[in-house]
């Protein structure tokens, strides 16, 4: 007979800063998001994702299941429990809320509008009027704390901005909006892989 | 391994980007039904995210058998 090993591992923590990426590609069942050695989105696979930029003090990530106990007159606990509901978020504020293709993503119901003309040219958000939401997949991307070139990637498949667009302007601080990407689930896929996923590169390390 | 690679292999994959854009909405649906990403006819239109082809980047181009007609 024998003690059991503790499991006091420091490279089995988080330790930031990261990378939120908006609109980035879909991986397909049974696959991840392909990302460049760098520990960012690889181009080619996801030719159109956005940068958030910079964070006022890191992102949270959040998964939430809604239990439902079913219980018994015949027993003082519950015999059975099941998930009836499940919301996953990632939330923050953004700082550069001086970029306007961040902007038409983060006001969901905004559309943006460009003229280049070096002289009188343009960048507008116009708002008001729309009913639908546009949603779009976003990952959160930050390095393995023993200081590979390995990463972890938290990807919600089907999101939107919940907390929309606010911000207040003042000499004494920069300017900020909370985001709150909410995961809606992507009903097609197959069930236990329907709103993200949450990897890392490198074998099992637990 | 991806169950789909089997089914990829029989399949002309277009090149890269997959994008809706470059795909246009018949292909695009067809690959994302086939391969296993989504069913876009349960989404509403404007969700159309890339999908990510690096599982089956090595057959693009490279169908080892006919893809069947429809």
């Amino acid at each position: 007979m024998a003690g059991t090993a503790k499991n006091y591992n420091s490279n089995q923590i988080i330790l930031g800063p990261c990378d939120v990426w908006l609109n980035v590609a879909l991986p397909g069942a049974n696959s991840r998001m392909v990302l460049h050695t760098d520990g960012t989105p690889d181009d080619t696979a996801n030719p159109a994702c956005i940068h958030l930029g910079m964070t006022e003090a890191g992102v949270t990530f959040e998964y939430t299941p809604e239990i439902q106990d079913f219980t018994s007159d015949e027993l003082t606990a519950p015999h059975l429990s099941r998930i009836v509901s499940e919301s996953a978020r990632i939330t923050g504020s953004f700082l550069q809320v001086f970029n306007w293709s961040l902007l038409e993503r983060m006001t969901v119901g905004g559309t943006r509008s460009v003229d280049t003309n070096t002289s009188t040219g343009y960048e507008q958000l116009t708002m008001g009027g729309l009913s639908t939401i546009s949603t779009f997949p976003v990952a959160l991307i930050g390095q393995d704390i023993q200081g590979s070139s390995q990463y972890w990637v938290i990807q919600l498949y089907k999101t939107y901005n919940k907390a929309g667009f606010s911000f207040s302007v003042t000499r004494r601080d920069q300017s900020k909006a909370p985001f709150e990407f909410m995961g809606l689930a992507v009903t097609s896929r197959a069930s236990g892989d329907q709103i993200g996923n949450f990897w890392h590169q490198g074998a099992a390390n637990s | 391994m991806n169950p789909f690679v089997e089914k990829a292999k029989t399949m002309n994959l277009p090149p890269l980007p997959w994008t809706h854009e470059a795909l246009g909405e018949e292909l695009y649906c067809k690959i994302a039904v086939e391969l296993g990403y989504y069913n876009p006819k349960a989404e509403r239109r404007d969700y159309r995210p890339a999908l990510d082809a690096s599982p089956f980047a090595h057959l693009i181009g490279k169908a080892t058998k006919p893809a069947t007609k429809e």
